[in-house]
Parts: structure tokens; C-alpha cells; sequence
């Protein structure tokens, strides 16, 4: 009689674990799995946790990709990997958001020792990533980029939790309600169908990247760093196109506001000198495009109503689908918008700077208001915090 | 090994169960005896081996002393109170380096202005229980109250993994004979489904309720910023639900696993929040601790068979000594010392004969309980003074909100703790585990209940963390 109870009590734990499973794997709610499509239910991959890297490490773990998008938050959003020229190409985009390059330099040794049949990286490069952070941002080590952790255990964490139960219900809603909210695809964030008040969230973004840029201190051991693993990559024959992220010229103006303008061009130099470096080194042909600055998409107008939605940006740090479609047109094709893409040398980086400036001039004169609200947000938001 | 972890129960557990009861179909005891205490030792290693050694010759020693005192054994060249004095002030000794060296330093640097630096010893793990169980052991054999018992079976009174890191404390009395009790070495279907129950129940409390608990009572206690009056009081109620469901839900899940094996643990836990006075509280809480209390330093003090005055010092002296033992710092002091004070004026207030409502008896027994409480966690005075000020700082502009939408929460404080706390007050007020496990028949119907909860209980443990009661 006893023993009936204890069975009862070892299979209904079964069954609930088998039942719970199983209900992962279909509903698939962080769209780890792939198994099958169940229209209403897993339609969409709307959640994530510790911000995509579990997700993106299992996947890099278990499939192969040819093309890898990399870079932060930015590309993640902006690049799209149904983009036309990635028509004949198996690509994953491995972007992190909330990132800085101390994790990106790990997360991509990993990928290069993971994906066997890595050709082509295409990887949008930051300014502020490159600071020495202490590790404080990462949330490496929960991942299977951690080459430390397996996928057995990492997939039963990640299964079953009582936050993955909760998540699957909550995605079975948000796909039966057709949610407006971003979703998740191969790595990417799309966010397209979303409406903005851009005015505000223009703003919104000048207050967080004070903070951001307030710790910003150049540090030749990110470069150093970032120099050593783009010589493992073209040392394995990777094709590399690193982009410099085409930041909405309010950013600049930011950047300009918090003293860090030569900053700024120094580490391009600096960026474009590695390039260089390793290109001889290595007889490869990385190449380093340059979409920031005051160009005729970066300097894109915002709207002062709430209702008009713009054409290029969500905000000063994220650009649209759009934009990332003329990134690569310009990586692949040398096309698309004239003056936005220029390909850096050591030979003509002074003088694309010097254009810059010469840009940045004309956009203080030809924008003074917008300037001068950024300005005076920025002194207003310092202020704040002594 | 953490009894919330798959190693544990998936691994370890399971593991130990077959082959034990394997060695015992093969009428190999000894053998199954010998891996229940390798198994407890593997299982006490698993934090740190360094420790290892300390407990091995721990219990060696004990054994030596007390079989030396066992009045069977005649061969001893010195006195038995002699010898008593020497096993006990050498386990004192023991756990005083350990765990009172720092603070009686730091004690003495402050009062002649020395400047000793300090020695950061690693507290060995669950020295303070089988310390006491030991001590116990030895002044029960000077008092001819113990059997001769061979090394294996003591080995396995004071490692027995279930309760060796927590509690409950254990009296030998209590274990050794279940140890050599022949109808325990068989499996028992009723055991192992009622321990399944009881586990099931504790690792429900510990890893759902005592975790979730623990995020409120963690950022409030260690949040820098000063409390608003309604956050401080969501603290400390977060931290009294916490330190209840994290031990008791201990406590459950050793008395669930050492049924598997066909040992009873004492109760250690009897709904003490439901208690009318600060003595049934004690007689609810921790009881196995109260028990030593009374029986190895109260009443060797004196208890009450003296002068009333010399009652309330010997109740005070008590309870400051349980303080100390909770932990080295003034605040488990002056934790120990409110309690003594309280069960000194609930005698004087019985003494004269007074009486009050049985609600508002339980009203003003839970709240000093859990502003004591306070003391117990607090890492500084200052800490339990912040709390404290702001429980009762009636000048709180919060007082002026009516929702608590409209509260600023400066710790992680939230609607969620408010809800949770409600939950608390519930459950606290229904049936305990042991009374659900031993009243009326183990239904399948409780069973199915039971298996619910350890599957959300495992669906909760992607974060580990450990029992409030290690650190002790």
C-alpha cells in the first residue's frame, strides 16, 4: 500500500517534469529549439534571458552559420539577417546588447573556436565598447560562451526553471494576442513595427549616454586586445568587415559635449592603424567602414511631433533595418548612399577626419537649437548628479 | 552539498539510499554503517575538505573522553569530574578559536586601545552543533546515562549527513538505539513515502518562500539609503518569514531524508509563530537547541529550584549564552538578552497572576519577536538601529499615502512583498509539516500534493543559495 504512494509520488514528478519539457521544446519561447511551427502558439519569438546570450551561445553551440553579425545592441537591431545579400548565406546575428568589448573579445574567441564553417564576420564596431570595464557588465559566464559550462546542464537550467515556465505562458499569450512588441530572430531584434515619439526618445538617450560616455578613458589594453583577436580571426582566413556604427549626429554632438570629440578620432585612428597592421601581417583584406559622422543619413531630422516616424533612426544610438540595408549594400556591393560608408586607411584617415570636423561645423551652424538643448541637457544632467 | 541541489537529491541521495539498503540485503550492517558515515563525511567535505580533519578528530576524541567516563569503565587514572572538566572545556576551546577569537580581539583592541590584528578564521562547518552534541554525549556518559557504544555507531550519531550541518541537535539517546535497531535496517515503503513528504514540504519552504523572502529582507538590511516606515516593516517581517521557512524548511527536508533510512529526528519546529507567549515560543522554536539549553545549562545553573531572583539570572545567563552561540557580535548578545528579559517578565507577569486576550498575546509575542529578530540579522548596530528608527518614525511622510502605487521604494521592496507577506500570515496559520505528515493516513491524494511541490521546488533552484543556519 505504502509502496502505491511512493509510485504515485515518483510518476506524477515524472509526468510533471516530462509534461513540462516537452512543452518547452514545442512552445519554444526563446526559439532554442525549432522543432515545429504551431500557428498562434510560437509564431513569434518575443523573450530572452540574461539579455540574449544563453540563447546565443546554445545556438552558436549547436548550428553552424557561414556569415556572423557582431557587434552590440546597435546591429542587433539594425542588421538584418533577411537582408538580400545574405540570400545565398547561412548567418546568425551574435550581437549583445549592454555589452562593452571585454565581453564581445570572449564571446568571439568562442564563436571562432565553435563555428567550423565561419567564412565572413561582419562586425559593428563601438566607441564606447572600448573601455576597460572590470568585467562588471558581462553576463559571460552564464552562457555556453563560458567554454567552462555544457550544454546538458545549461539546457535543463534553462528548461526547467520556474521563470521559463512563466516565460512560455507569457509567450503563448503574446503570440495569441499578435503583440506588437519586438521580437527575436536568429539573433535579431525586430523592432520595425514599433511606433515612436523619436523627440523623446532622443532625449531619453542624450541623459543614458552621459552616463556612458562620463567613464569613457582610452585604454591600450582594449586595443590590444581587440587587435589580438582580430588577428585570430584572419589568421583562421575569416573574411572581416568591421563598420563603425552610423550613430545619429546627436551623439556626436554628445560625444563633443563630454570632451571626448579628439577621443574619439583618436580611436579610429587607432582602429584603422590595427586594421592596417594585421592586413600586412596577415596578407588579408579587412576592411573598416566609417558610416558615423555628419552625413546625409546621420544627420537625418527629427521630428518635433510625436506622430511622424523617422526614416533611418529609433534614436540617436539605434538605427532602423533600413540603414543596416545600406551598411551592407556598401560592405558587399560598394553601393547605396554616396556619402555614407568610407572605407579607412592610414593614408586617407586624417583627411576623412578633417571633412568630419569640417561637417560637424556646418551641422552646429545649420542646427544651433538642437544643439544647444543638447548642451544644455548635458549640463543639466551633470549638475544633477554632484 | 546543499539539500536544495540537484547533486543532492538527484545524485547523492539516491545513490546512498541504494547501496545501503543493498549492503543490508546482503546482511552486510557494518559495511551499510560504515557508508552512511563515509557518505556523511563525503557529504560534510563537499565545502570544504580542510574541515574534514577537525570533525574526524572531534569525534575521536569525544569517544576516548566518553567512554572513559561511562561508569562501566573502570581503567581511568584521574578523576571523572576532572576528565568531564577537560572534554568539555576542550570542545569550548575548539569552538572558541574558531568562531569567538575575532571578537574577543576586536573586544580587546577596543577596551585598552591595542591594536591586535585580528585572525579570520574560517568558521569550520556545523563546529557549534556537533560541538553541543558532543558535549552533551560527554556529560550524559560522567552521569552514567550512556551505553558502551562502538566507534561506528558514535561516528554515525554525530555525522549522520541529514542533520549533521543544521540540526536538528541530536541526543544519543535518541539516535543510538534507532542506529542499532534491527527492524531499521529494512526498507520501509511507509518511511520512504513519509520522508518524500516531509522533504518535499521543506524544500517547498526553503527554495520557494525562505528565497523569495530573502531578496526583500537582503536589500532592505543591506541597502544603504534609509528605509521608509512601511519598507522597514516589509524588511524585518521579510527576514522573521525568511529565518522561519529557511530553517524549519532545513529541518524538514533532514527529518524527510533520515526517514529514508529509517531514522526519526526530532521535531525541531512547532508553528512557533503562532505562539501566545515568549515561553511557548521557545517551546516551539528550535526546539532541539532549547532542550539543550534547559538540560545542559539551566538546570546545571540551577533552574527554577532556587530563589525567584536566582531564576531570572540563571533564565538570563541562558539565553545570553544561547546568543553567543548563534554567533560572535554584540548583536546575537543583546538578541539573547532581550529574549531572557522577555521570558523573565512573562514569568514575573504569570508570577502575579495577570491574564490578557489570547489575540493580543499572539500580537505582542510576534512583533517583539520579530523586532528581536532585527539584533539577530542585522550585521551592526547600525543596521538594526536604521530599521528600527524607521519601523516606528510615525513623522514618515509615506503616512500620508493610501496606496502603495504610490510609494517610492528606495529598496526592492514591491507590491510583490506585500502579497507574499499576506501568503506568510496564511500559511503560518495552518497546519504544520509534521502535523500534515503524522495526522490521519498518507493519502495518494497528499502524495500527488506533495510531488507538486517538489517540482516547483526544482523549478526554483537555478540560483542556489545556502540556509540562514550554516552561518551558526
Amino acid at each position: 500500500m505504502h509502496k502505491q504512494k511512493l509510485l504515485i509520488f515518483i510518476y506524477s514528478t515524472i509526468f510533471l517534469f516530462f509534461i513540462t519539457i516537452s512543452t518547452q521544446i514545442i512552445v519554444d519561447p526563446y526559439g532554442i529549439f525549432k522543432i515545429t511551427h504551431i500557428d498562434g502558439i510560437n509564431d513569434k519569438t518575443y523573450l530572452n534571458k540574461s539579455k540574449g546570450r544563453i540563447e546565443n551561445s546554445l545556438h552558436l553551440k549547436i548550428y553552424d552559420y557561414e556569415t556572423i553579425i557582431m557587434g552590440t545592441s546597435r546591429a542587433q537591431v539594425g542588421i538584418d539577417i533577411s537582408n538580400i545579400n545574405f540570400e545565398n548565406t547561412n548567418v546568425y546575428n551574435a550581437s549583445l546588447s549592454g555589452t562593452y568589448f571585454q565581453e564581445l573579445s570572449k564571446v568571439l574567441s568562442s564563436i571562432l573556436d565553435q563555428q567550423k564553417e565561419l567564412q565572413h564576420l561582419i562586425y559593428g564596431i563601438d566607441f564606447y565598447t572600448f573601455v576597460y570595464t572590470n568585467g562588471e557588465y558581462e553576463r559571460f559566464d552564464e552562457s555556453l560562451f563560458n567554454s567552462k559550462n555544457y550544454v546538458l546542464p545549461t539546457l535543463i537550467k534553462k528548461l526547467l526553471s520556474w521563470g521559463s515556465v512563466t516565460d512560455m505562458i507569457k509567450s503563448i499569450y503574446l503570440n495569441r494576442t499578435h503583440s506588437k512588441q519586438r521580437y527575436w530572430t536568429s539573433g535579431q531584434i525586430h523592432t520595425e513595427m514599433i511606433k515612436r515619439n523619436h523627440k523623446k526618445l532622443f532625449n531619453k538617450t542624450v541623459d543614458s549616454y552621459i552616463q556612458t560616455y562620463s567613464f569613457y578613458k582610452e585604454s591600450p589594453y582594449i586595443l590590444k586586445m581587440f587587435e589580438k583577436t582580430m588577428k585570430a580571426y584572419a589568421k583562421k582566413g575569416v573574411d572581416i568587415s568591421l563598420f563603425i556604427s552610423p550613430i545619429h549626429a546627436h551623439q556626436l554632438v554628445l560625444i563633443e559635449s563630454s570632451g571626448l570629440l579628439d577621443d574619439y578620432y583618436t580611436w579610429m585612428k587607432n582602429i584603422t592603424s590595427i586594421i592596417h597592421k594585421i592586413n600586412n601581417e596577415y596578407h588579408s583584406n579587412i576592411k573598416l567602414f566609417n558610416f558615423s559622422g555628419f552625413n546625409s543619413i546621420t544627420t537625418e531630422i527629427i521630428p518635433s511631433n510625436a506622430q511622424t516616424q523617422m526614416k533611418y533612426y529609433n534614436e540617436s544610438s539605434h538605427y532602423k533595418m533600413i540603414t543596416g540595408d545600406l551598411i551592407l549594400d556598401k560592405i558587399y556591393n560598394n553601393s547605396g548612399v554616396i556619402d555614407f560608408g568610407i572605407v579607412l586607411t592610414p593614408e586617407n584617415v586624417d583627411k576623412h577626419l578633417l571633412l568630419i570636423e569640417k561637417d560637424r561645423k556646418k551641422y552646429y551652424n545649420d542646427f544651433p537649437n538642437e544643439i544647444d538643448e543638447i548642451k544644455k541637457q548635458y549640463i543639466k544632467y551633470k549638475e544633477s548628479r554632484k | 552539498m546543499l539539500f536544495n541541489s540537484y547533486e543532492f537529491i538527484f545524485a547523492f541521495l539516491p545513490i546512498v539510499f541504494f547501496i545501503y539498503f543493498y549492503l543490508l540485503e546482503k546482511r552486510l550492517i557494518t559495511g551499510a554503517k560504515g557508508l552512511l558515515v563515509f557518505a556523511s563525511l563525503f557529504f560534510y567535505s563537499w565545502w570544504n575538505v580542510a574541515y574534514l580533519p577537525i570533525i574526524l578528530t572531534s569525534m575521536l576524541f569525544n569517544y576516548v573522553i566518553g567512554n572513559s567516563l561511562n561508569e562501566n569503565f573502570k581503567k581511568v587514572w584521574i578523576h571523572k569530574s576532572s576528565l568531564l572538566s577537560f572534554g568539555i572545556i576542550s570542545n569550548l576551546l575548539l569552538l572558541g578559536y574558531f568562531k569567538y577569537t575575532d571578537f574577543l580581539l576586536e573586544n580587546v583592541n577596543f577596551a585598552f586601545g591595542s591594536n591586535v590584528p585580528l585572525l579570520h578564521l574560517a568558521l569550520p562547518l556545523a563546529i557549534s552543533f556537533f560541538t553541543f552534541q558532543q558535549i552533551a554525549y560527554l556529560v550524559d556518559s560522567y552521569r552514567g546515562e550512556t551505553s558502551e557504544y562502538d566507534f561506528l555507531n558514535y561516528s554515525l550519531f554525530v555525522t549522520f549527513f541529514p542533520q549533521l550541518i543544521a540540526g536538528p541537535i541530536v541526543h544519543h539517546k535518541e539516535m543510538m538505539p534507532q542506529f542499532a535497531s534491527k527492524w531499521n535496517l529494512v526498507k520501509n515503503y511507509k518511511n520512504i513515502a513519509l520522508g518524500l513528504f516531509i522533504f518535499s514540504i521543506g524544500l517547498f519552504k526553503k527554495v520557494v518562500i525562505a528565497d523569495t523572502f530573502a531578496i526583500w529582507a537582503n536589500s532592505g538590511f543591506d541597502h544603504s539609503v534609509t528605509l521608509n516606515l512601511i519598507e522597514a516593516w516589509a524588511t524585518s517581517l521579510s527576514y522573521t518569514f525568511q529565518l522561519y521557512f529557511d530553517f524549519s524548511g532545513y529541518t524538514d527536508m533532514a527529518i524527510g531524508a533520515a526517514l529514508l533510512f529509517n531514522i526519526k529526528l526530532p521535531i525541531n519546529f512547532n508553528s512557533p509563530y503562532k505562539a501566545s507567549d515568549i515561553q511557548d515560543f521557545w517551546r516551539r522554536w528550535h526546539i532541539t537547541l532549547s532542550r539543550f539549553l534547559k538540560d545542559y545549562i539551566y538546570i546545571p545553573l540551577g533552574g527554577n529550584r532556587k530563589s525567584s531572583f536566582r531564576t531570572y539570572t540563571n533564565l538570563l545567563a541562558t539565553f545570553i549564552l544561547g546568543g553567543i552561540w548563534h554567533g560572535a557580535g554584540w548583536t546575537f548578545v543583546f538578541w539573547g538578552f532581550l529574549h531572557g528579559m522577555a521570558l523573565v517578565i512573562h514569568r514575573f507577569w504569570k508570577k502575579l497572576g495577570f491574564t490578557m486576550p489570547k489575540i493580543l498575546a499572539w500580537f505582542i509575542t510576534f512583533n517583539f519577536i520579530n523586532i528581536a529578530w532585527i539584533f539577530f540579522r542585522a550585521r551592526e548596530w547600525n543596521d538594526a538601529t536604521k530599521i528600527l528608527s524607521s519601523m516606528f518614525n510615525l513623522n514618515d511622510p509615506i503616512l500620508k499615502y493610501f496606496t502603495l502605487e504610490k510609494v517610492d521604494f528606495q529598496s526592492s521592496i514591491n507590491l510583490d512583498t506585500f502579497e507574499m507577506l499576506v501568503f506568510a500570515f496564511i500559511l503560518i496559520s495552518l497546519k504544520n509539516s509534521n502535523i500534515l505528515a503524522n495526522s490521519g493516513k498518507l493519502s495518494n491524494k497528499k502524495m500527488l500534493y506533495a510531488s507538486i511541490l517538489f517540482f516547483i521546488s526544482i523549478l526554483h533552484f537555478s540560483t542556489f543559495s545556502e540556509f540562514l543556519y550554516f552561518n551558526f
